[in-house]
């Protein structure tokens, strides 16, 4: 949802309206589980759907197919808004926006004006977002998809391509989707900085821009562009226009640059347009950058490394992803590759973002890509249709969708060593044994990250709950978790006997400190697998004692570790900056490498199926 | 060797069979419970430890614990048929041919 971007010092109550449903509808869609079509993830899937024979959404739906469903939309609706804005209605609004007591006192009603605005500024909003979810993401989470941070997108590209215009919002749309693309193309591929600061640096333009905007240059880019026209006609491409002969020398630049009334509908003074068309641009300008080795699909494996080094999940995703990329690192440079072919990694930067981690599946999938491991549960769910249609695997170890397990449905999906369902039985196991085999009568509260991989225990949980007679609590907080003062609050109160937490990123610090705050028993406070590692507890060091956490990779010193400080730290490979050699996160992400490929990779005929395990 | 496709990474990792020995040779011995992999399990054992944070660094409390796959094996059923259901997916067979 957006607000429309009325004057400051009018419609004050509908920009803050709408901003407070912003917080409250995302609140509202995941307390009703209606909402979320009672789903175990809290996510909604979009169905396929064919037009024509054709597929428009679903993961077999091709890109020409969305774009031109898409485009049909955009075409309609932009000129249904053109004309609408140079019909009575559109009078009005450029009334009300002028001067709206003016516009009042010569009839025009300020409320019906205001209003419809609203709603059909809501309506193209509306379209977009459904546009978006259902023909772009796949799947949507309430609260990612969209957060606060898609509706300062769409300000963003409104202020940046210029108020008012209709030619702006495109122009807009297509500054905002490009800039990242093309600073990934400048900085990452010509320049070779880190990817993470090309995304910081973003940010900085990104910021940037809109101050330079707003005080240089309110109109935007559709100003920019039609002064740029403006010089162009006069020189090197000078043209008779209706009334002027271009033999008027010196004097006609500059009469023509203060009066640009005579132009087609590019001043601000004639045109408002209504705002929000540009989700549909947005799929067009995505997915394909880093393909720099087309011809070369062959001659190396490919392993994409879709990290996250910025954002608030960066002090798991770097140490994850050194380990994940040293281990290959150390192949390519002492083994010269797996079975003398070299690995070629490619990283792509997601901040945890479900959509951007989309984007680099997007990005990465046409350069022959072996395997996916996107750190990110949410990932997985948008990528496990797409994967599983474009017959690559994903290795989602110990997160992402845990009923993946099951192959017959999940070909292309695998969860081993374990997953969250397993790390709840394996919690309430070891507390069984701590207390004689009964949990009969005890309070356990489960303080869980509000998201897709926060709420994948719940039903184990719960299942388990009723077996072994303890109540169980849920104790949501918000992303990235950050705020946990109320959670904590009511933990002090409830006093239950023991919290699991499903945590990651910032949010593990943050929770560690609060119990330590309010002295709750450490020992009780237990974590799963993603909060468990070194920076969670490194801040609060010693008053941290006694916390516990799971692990699905044993610690310490393996020899590997030493290999790798000699082959690839030591000869300056390392994919970091050499510090998270050894660490939890990074001997977890060395984890995968024991895994195929390998040259024998054939095997599964001759081999006999194991016998056990009833899953 | 050079022409390894997505597919065959595929079915590597269908078959995959982890060993302690295997492990050791990659030079991370003991890193994870032995385990394989089949057509209908891609899960592993789902064991895991137990670790505490002792002021100065990570400390093992048990060796691998296992789950109870009573309980998350009817789940995981319930959950991935809705999924195929959802999504219309025909759940394959995964007696060998």
């Amino acid at each position: 949802m957006l607000r429309p971007a009325l004057p400051a010092d009018q419609g004050v109550l509908p920009g803050r309206g709408t901003l407070a449903a912003q917080f409250f509808l995302v609140w509202l869609f995941n307390k009703v589980p209606w909402f979320y079509n009672y789903s175990a993830s809290g996510q909604i899937n979009a169905p396929e759907r064919t037009i024509l024979g054709m597929a428009v959404t679903g993961p077999n739906a091709e890109a020409w197919v969305k774009y031109l469903f898409c485009f049909a939309f955009v075409f309609v609706l932009a000129w249904v808004a053109r004309n609408l804005t140079r019909g009575a209605m559109g009078r009005q609004w450029m009334a009300i926006r002028d001067m709206d007591i003016a516009a009042e006192i010569i009839g025009v009603n300020p409320l019906r004006a205001k209003l419809s605005a609203f709603a059909v500024s809501s309506f193209y909003v509306g379209i977009s977002g459904a546009l978006l979810f259902t023909v772009y993401l796949g799947a949507a989470e309430v609260g990612e998809a969209y957060g606060i941070q898609k509706s300062f997108l769409v300000l963003f590209m409104i202020i940046i391509g210029g108020l008012g215009s209709l030619f702006g919002s495109f122009a807009g749309a297509a500054f905002m989707v490009l800039l990242p693309v093309a600073l990934k193309v400048l900085l990452v591929d010509t320049m070779g900085w880190d990817t993470a600061l090309a995304t910081h640096f973003q940010f900085v333009i990104v910021g940037a821009l809109i101050m330079i905007f707003l005080i240089a240059e309110p109109h935007g880019l559709a100003r920019l562009w039609a002064l740029a026209k403006e010089k162009l006609r006069l020189w090197p491409f000078p043209i008779e226009w209706a009334g002027h002969r271009d033999t008027t020398g010196e004097e006609a630049p500059a009469a023509q640059q203060k009066e640009p009334r005579g132009q087609r509908g590019e001043t601000r003074l004639t045109e408002p347009e209504p705002l929000g068309r540009t989700t549909p641009m947005k799929s067009l300008a995505t997915g394909g950058s880093s393909l720099d080795t087309a011809g070369l699909a062959f001659a190396d494996l490919m392993i994409p490394d879709l990290s996250y080094r910025t954002g608030p999940f960066a002090a798991g995703g770097i140490p994850f992803s050194d380990g994940y990329q040293d281990y290959f690192a150390l192949l390519n440079a002492r083994d010269g590759g797996i079975g003398g072919v070299p690995v070629r990694v490619v990283e792509c930067e997601t901040a945890y973002n479900t959509e951007r981690g989309v984007e680099c599946y997007e990005a990465t999938r046409g350069d022959n890509p072996l395997v996916y491991q996107p750190l990110s549960t949410g990932i997985t769910y948008q990528l496990i249709p797409r994967a599983t249609a474009d017959g690559i695997p994903l290795h989602t170890m110990g997160y992402g969708r845990t009923s993946a397990v099951n192959g017959e449905v999940f070909s292309h999906v695998f969860n081993y060593p374990a997953n969250y369902w397993d790390a709840a039985s394996v919690m309430i196991n070891v507390l069984l044994d701590e207390n004689g085999g009964s949990l009969e009568g005890k309070k356990i509260t489960l303080l869980y990250h509000n998201s897709a991989y926060g709420r994948e225990p719940i039903r184990t949980l719960e299942t388990l709950a009723a077996q072994h007679g303890f109540t169980l609590n849920l104790l949501a907080v918000d992303s990235p978790g950050q705020e946990q003062g109320n959670q904590w609050l009511t933990i002090r109160r409830d006093r239950p006997d023991y919290v699991l937490f499903w945590g990651w990123g910032v949010m593990n610090q943050v929770a560690i400190q609060e119990a330590i705050n309010i002295r709750y028993p450490l020992e009780n406070f237990i974590g799963n697998w993603w909060a468990g590692a070194d920076h969670d507890v490194a801040s609060a060091g010693a008053a941290a004692a006694g916390y516990r956490a799971l692990n699905m990779n044993r610690l310490g010193d393996m020899p590997v570790f030493a290999e790798i400080q000699h082959h690839v730290i030591d000869a300056g490979l390392a994919a970091g900056d050499g510090t998270n050699l050894g660490s939890v996160l990074y001997t977890r992400g060395c984890m995968p490498r024991c895994w195929p490929p390998r040259p024998s990779a054939r095997r599964r005929k001759s081999m006999a199926w194991p016998t056990s395990r009833p899953r | 060797m050079a022409d390894i496709t997505p597919a065959m990474m595929r079915d590597g990792m269908e078959a995959l069979e982890l060993t302690n020995a295997r492990m050791e040779e990659l030079g991370m011995p003991g890193i994870g419970p032995e385990f394989a992999v089949s057509c209908a399990d891609h899960g592993g054992t789902g064991m895991a430890i137990m670790t505490q944070w002792n002021g100065t660094e990570w400390v093992t409390l048990s060796d691998f614990i296992a789950p109870d796959d009573s309980v998350t094996g009817p789940l995981v059923i319930e959950d991935s048929m809705a999924y195929a259901a959802e999504d219309g997916i025909e759940p394959r067979s995964c007696t060998d041919s």
